[in-house]
């Protein structure tokens, strides 16, 4: 009648031990020796990148809204996180700290092209809330300045994050 | 190991593997508490009892603050201890069942707490599910 | 006739039961990345939670008792409660990305803040808990999470090239952009998203809620056989519909937002309704689970009264630290946490804790004490024993793969 529950409970007492010394020991060699690649230039491609996907989604989503193909709500709320995380991007290109002439142009690139992007995503989200009839403002033109912006980016850091 | 002399079929248990850790449910399969602790009647001045002296008995089931004393040491005042008599209990299986309801138990004492000072004050508290 | 209802009833609530935020996310976030070349793990997280949550249905029914009772009768009180704590914390983080699922689609819906909505939706996760019936309340989200099949539908709608995710799926390799680190990140997340623990938890002690007899285990088996893999079919949808739109366009998916572009895309309006519909419904019910859940595996631990078919007076322990699980996860996320991150992590976290559950379960369910003639057959055990290498793999490289690839960035 005993024997059964005594495999159980020492099973799961003998293992922790040797097995998490292990473990651990993978883990610290393997972040050792594998690091994220490119350094600095490689970090201001990714969140270039990432700028690039908040503008394409913006686009994405005003064009739905262009067509009636979406709600009020989800567009608003794409847009602002879409600000978010380019805002995020933006202070993760800020933190770089470029180690010679090169990076320090193409963080200064990268900031500035990320500034723009804020403006055009900020204005795009202030012009949902106007009516449509306002002049001056057109869901169109904030469209091709998403556009625009995203293939600017996507081909001043081209090949950045090789 | 123990003999329990008092459970009906006389069986022999091993108090760690069949006792310790077990659910405790009373006549109405309610769920008491469950066994954190047990105490046996040995002399606890840690004298060696003789050979012919009379065998250890387990004389209560504990539950409650001895959980934290049996993990990290020490021991819990005796005021404090939440005790069931060996005695209450009327079978032993995959959980032990005891001969008396849970209501009169003084384990009882942070359910009753808590349901008379929180769950009272939320509506619905005393209502069956819909 | 009223048995083929029944039986109807299950398995759509199986289905619509499935997804939860986990899934919506990660699934998402893959597709966008990796289009279809994980879906070789969503097929095995649905084919391990087919036979984990059956067999922890199966145990509790036949032997009467829960999951952490069992656990700590095997594991012993030590053992037993470091366990409890890595469950309890994970199930509590799990709850929180479910709450702030619940509230990112209200914002959807709305336009009023997400963090607004949160008190709102642990409030009614809280009252729904609080008073109605366990079965109203798995019947009544799993019919509406099948609002889910909109991103089915969508996926229809845009007419993809059909061969062409085929070939993703089956020929999985990792895109030029992409590191096999990420990869193999991203697997591990997925497989924790599929096979996720909470399900254990709520599967067994819902089957002594409900007093499960051989022919309730019946019932489950055709639920959880017939059910799962068609919500785990939903899980490759969303995937699908993010390799198919976001993918082409290089749009990474970080909000809930995004997620649901294809579906506005293909079924404007009216699909972007029905699915919000969906992830409302699936999140709620996701929520609902792993709140009771973090109440069962408390009381189940300490010995306290539990269950939704006592009253609450007759279980206060137990409703009192579901109340205070929900009210933990509000202020996490009134620290203004993304969401999205929550639940990224989350999943990967539950990867790591999966051993935790799912090794007392098979453990037990190969232990005649418990379970007396209703032992776990040959086939079963095979399949058992496969998964846990396959878990014990998943869990113990979660943590490296985070650091490594800095959690997926």
């Amino acid at each position: 009648m005993s024997t059964r529950s005594t495999t159980a409970r020492g099973r799961a007492c003998a293992r922790p031990k040797p097995v998490l010394a292990a473990v651990l020991a993978v883990m610290l060699l393997l972040t050792g020796c594998v690091t994220q690649q490119g350094g600095t230039t490689g970090k201001l491609g990714r969140a270039a990148d990432e700028v690039e996907s908040s503008l394409t989604s913006a686009e994405l989503g005003l064009e739905q809204e262009q067509a009636g193909l979406t709600l009020p709500g989800a567009v608003d709320t794409l847009l602002e996180n879409m600000l978010k995380d380019v805002n995020k991007a933006a202070s993760k290109m800020g933190k770089l700290s470029p180690k010679d002439v090169t990076e320090r142009d193409q963080q200064r690139r990268a900031l500035e092209l990320t500034g723009e992007a804020e403006q055009a995503l900020a204005s795009a989200r202030a012009n949902l809330q106007l009516p449509t009839s306002t002049p001056g403002t057109s869901a169109e033109s904030d469209i091709q300045k998403l556009s625009r912006l995203a293939d600017t980016i996507g081909s001043a850091t081209e090949g950045w994050t090789r | 190991m123990n003999e329990n002399g008092k459970a009906p079929a006389g069986k022999v248990l091993d108090a760690i593997l069949h006792l310790l850790d077990r659910q405790i449910k009373d006549t109405e399969g309610l769920v008491v508490s469950v066994v954190d602790d047990l105490e046996i009647s040995l002399p606890d001045d840690g004298r060696t009892l003789d050979a012919d002296a009379e065998a250890p008995m387990l004389t209560n089931l504990l539950m409650g603050p001895t959980l934290a004393t049996r993990l990290f040491g020490g021991q819990p005042p005796p005021e404090r201890m939440m005790r069931i008599p060996w005695s209450d209990v009327a079978r032993v299986g995959t959980v032990l069942e005891l001969r008396n309801r849970a209501e009169g138990l003084p384990v009882r004492w942070v359910e009753h707490w808590l349901r008379d000072h929180v769950i009272a004050r939320i509506p619905g508290g005393r209502h069956d599910p819909e | 006739m009223k048995r083929l209802l029944g039986v109807a009833l299950g398995i759509l609530t199986a289905i619509g039961g499935f997804v939860d935020i986990g899934d919506l996310v990660t699934n998402s976030v893959v597709g966008a990345r990796f289009g279809m070349g994980l879906a070789w793990v969503v097929v095995i997280g649905i084919i391990g939670i087919c036979a984990f949550a059956h067999m922890s249905g199966r145990v509790a029914a036949v032997s009467g008792r829960a999951t952490f009772e069992i656990i700590r009768e095997r594991l012993g009180a030590r053992a037993a409660g470091a366990n409890l704590l890595a469950s309890f914390f994970i199930n509590l983080m799990t709850v929180t990305a479910e709450v702030g699922g619940i509230a990112l689609t209200l914002q959807l819906a709305s336009s009023i803040t997400y963090l607004a909505w949160i008190p709102v939706a642990a409030f009614f996760v809280w009252l729904v808990v609080w008073r109605v019936k366990f079965k109203i309340l798995e019947n009544v989200t799993g019919l509406l999470g099948l609002c889910l099949v909109a991103f089915a539908v969508a996926l229809f709608q845009l007419g993809p090239n059909w061969l062409d995710l085929a070939g993703q799926a089956l020929n999985p390799t990792v895109p030029g952009n992409e590191s096999p680190w990420t990869y193999w990140y991203y697997a591990v997340a997925l497989f924790g998203a599929a096979m996720t623990p909470y399900e254990v938890f709520f599967f067994s002690s819902g089957a002594i809620e409900e007093k499960w007899g051989p022919k309730d285990v019946a019932q489950s088996r055709i639920n959880v056989l017939v059910g799962f893999p068609l919500g785990g079919l939903l899980s490759l949808a969303i995937a699908a519909c993010a390799a198919v739109v976001l993918m082409p366009q290089g749009i990474t998916v970080s909000s809930l937002s995004q997620v649901v572009l294809p579906v506005a895309e293909a079924g404007g309006k009216i699909g972007l309704i029905v699915v919000l519909v969906g992830i409302l419904a699936a999140t709620f019910g996701a929520a609902l689970e792993t709140t009771l859940s973090s109440g069962y595996t408390l009381a189940q631990y300490f010995g306290w009264t539990w269950g939704k078919r006592h009253r609450p007076a007759e279980a206060a322990r137990f409703h009192v630290s579901m109340i205070a699980t929900l009210l933990v996860g509000i202020a996490i996320l009134a620290t203004g946490v993304d969401p999205v991150m929550v639940t990224e992590l989350s999943v990967v976290f539950s990867a790591v804790a999966l051993p935790l559950t799912y090794v007392p379960i098979l453990v037990v369910a190969n232990d005649p004490q418990y379970m007396g003639d209703a032992v776990n057959g040959r086939f079963l055990n095979g399949l058992g024993t496969i998964y846990l290498v396959i878990i014990l793999a998943a869990a113990i490289a979660a943590i490296p793969l985070m650091v490594i690839t800095g959690a997926g960035a």
